[in-house]
């Protein structure tokens, strides 16, 4: 079973060559934009030399709402810098950072739509959990993630194995879409 | 048949008044046997069970504990004859009381039994019985006297209705090798679940449900533990799925949060059928109503062990652990009571509103 489970993890994750209009963080052009087509006519693939801003969502003290703070990064490597930006936490008052301390960003790929972040096994060995940690561990990525259009779900595995839950309750078996229903309104 | 009542009760005190010589008349109340038991309450709690026949109900009054004599617990019967008791008794129970005296002094007889444990508030019960076949014990008596003892106070089991009859799958969440959330001072996640579902346990079954537990002590479900999450969490999901007829799966988490600041009291489902979010509404305002945290809201979420439920299904989320004031209450048994009292007063109101 676990066998099968990361198999299936590495033929989307690791194993597959990343393609290059979804490649990110690996040091590639994240897309390959023709001579001649106009800008903005692809949003979501923009030159590498452009920067992209996108809200970072950090849960508040109490845990009960995502709130987003603005963010801008280089296109190039932009999913694995807003990955690494979420993990460092904020010094925002009042919002804190979910990730455990010594957590590492191994890498970010996009494929059909799906991230797939993978992290070290700090997310779950250092983790303090709750079900309320979880959930705002899981959709602080997952929202945060989705801010860039073409990216429409994010999976989570952990030294490339898909994890059942990082703490216990939340099935992670399947990608996360985004919870706008966690996020503070105005 | 009321207005027939009043009336007759009328004509009683009417009668009572014509005649005060009647009444003055009445039998000195005497002591006519005595017969002693160790009984249990429903929920097996074991205590003495003595009997005192008497011809008629006497006025007394009951004294126990205090600083002088704290294992003694004095009735004073005005106006009693101690008839032929024995002057000393043994007790049975080595638990509960060693001996009763009786003295006849003045117009009064003074029983005195001499309780193992302190006397105090619930640590014994006086109750008078008058009428036919009133003695548990067969003693022959229009009036019997009825002294309990326990050996410490005794709490019932708090009861709630309209769970008769239903069955219902407890998951203590947690366990063996997995602690879950660890609070500040060390207190552990799966130590607090087991407790309170536990007492949840006993007010259900004292209320006539039918429970079914996928742990009752420290252990992991998945037998020899699990190797992975998914086979310990579906291991808590068979277990509901093996009874037959199972009503609802109710899962008792403590929350947890990266900063101590979160805190109160929260309830999680999956949405498979409309069932799940009204259980976790009843259950959340039981849980509030009963332990007085901040409400949190019932939320929608892709937990495991409720989404395979094939039942109505909720995670209750107590309180949270890693929060410095509500780590205290979690270990705190009356905290934990009422805790339970209110998903079990949760589970009525869910029950009731279905029907």
């Amino acid at each position: 079973m676990m066998g099968l489970l990361m198999l299936a993890a590495g033929c989307e994750g690791t194993l597959t060559p990343p393609a290059p209009k979804s490649s990110g963080g690996s040091g590639q052009p994240p897309t390959v934009v023709q001579p001649g087509e106009k800008p903005g006519t692809k949003p979501e693939t923009p030159k590498p030399a452009e920067k992209v801003t996108i809200k970072l969502y950090y849960p508040d003290e109490e845990g009960e709402w995502l709130v987003g703070v603005p963010a801008t990064f280089a296109a190039e490597g932009r999913y694995q810098a807003a990955v690494e930006a979420l993990t460092a936490g904020t010094e925002e008052k009042g919002l804190i950072g979910i990730f455990p301390p010594g957590v590492k960003v191994r890498s970010v790929t996009v494929k059909d739509g799906v991230a797939t972040v993978d992290f070290s096994r700090e997310l779950i060995d250092k983790f303090v959990g709750g079900s309320t940690g979880e959930e705002m561990l899981v959709f602080s990525l997952a929202n945060t993630l989705t801010e860039f259009p073409e990216i429409k779900k994010v999976r989570i595995t952990v030294e490339g194995n898909r994890p059942d839950t990082i703490a216990g309750h939340l099935d992670s078996s399947a990608p996360f879409g985004r919870q706008e229903k966690l996020i503070k309104k105005k | 048949m009321r207005r027939f009542t009043g009336a007759m009760t009328a004509l009683f005190f009417a009668l009572l008044c014509l005649l005060p010589a009647v009444a003055l008349a009445a039998p000195v109340p005497q002591i006519l046997g005595f017969k002693q038991k160790v009984m249990k309450e429903t929920d097996g709690t074991p205590y003495l069970h003595c009997e005192i026949g008497l011809s008629a109900a006497p006025q007394y009054t009951v004294k126990g504990g205090g600083l002088l004599h704290p294992k003694r617990l004095l009735i004073d019967l005005t106006e009693t004859s101690l008839g032929d008791l024995d002057s000393e008794i043994g007790l049975k129970g080595k638990k509960f009381a060693q001996q009763l005296e009786s003295v006849e002094a003045g117009a009064h007889t003074y029983l005195t039994f001499t309780t193992v444990s302190p006397v105090e508030d619930g640590s014994y019960r006086v109750t008078i019985a008058e009428g036919k076949d009133k003695s548990q014990l067969k003693l022959k008596a229009p009036v019997i006297l009825m002294v309990d003892i326990f050996d410490g106070p005794y709490k019932p089991v708090d009861r709630v209705n309209g769970v008769k009859d239903r069955v219902i799958i407890l998951d203590p969440g947690h366990g063996g090798l997995d602690t879950g959330a660890i609070g500040p001072d060390g207190l552990m996640e799966k130590d607090v679940t087991l407790a309170v579902s536990l007492k949840l346990r006993d007010i259900l079954v004292a209320s006539g449900a039918s429970v079914t537990m996928t742990r009752e002590d420290d252990r992991d479900v998945f037998p020899g533990g699990a190797q992975t999450d998914g086979q310990e969490l579906q291991a808590r999901v068979d277990v509901g799925a093996a009874v037959p007829d199972a009503d609802i799966f109710v899962s008792v988490h403590c929350d947890a949060f990266t900063s101590p600041k979160a805190n109160g009291t929260g309830t999680f489902y999956y949405p498979k059928t409309w069932q799940d979010a009204a259980l976790a509404q009843a259950l959340q305002d039981g849980m509030v109503a009963r332990g007085g945290r901040r409400d949190r809201g019932i939320k929608e979420a892709r937990f495991y062990v409720v989404r395979y439920s094939d039942m109505p299904a909720a995670l209750v989320e107590l309180a949270f652990i890693t929060n410095y004031i509500e780590q205290a209450m979690l270990a705190d048994d009356e905290f934990q009571r009422n805790l339970a009292l209110g998903i079990a007063e949760g589970m009525s109101d869910f029950f009731a509103a279905r029907r």
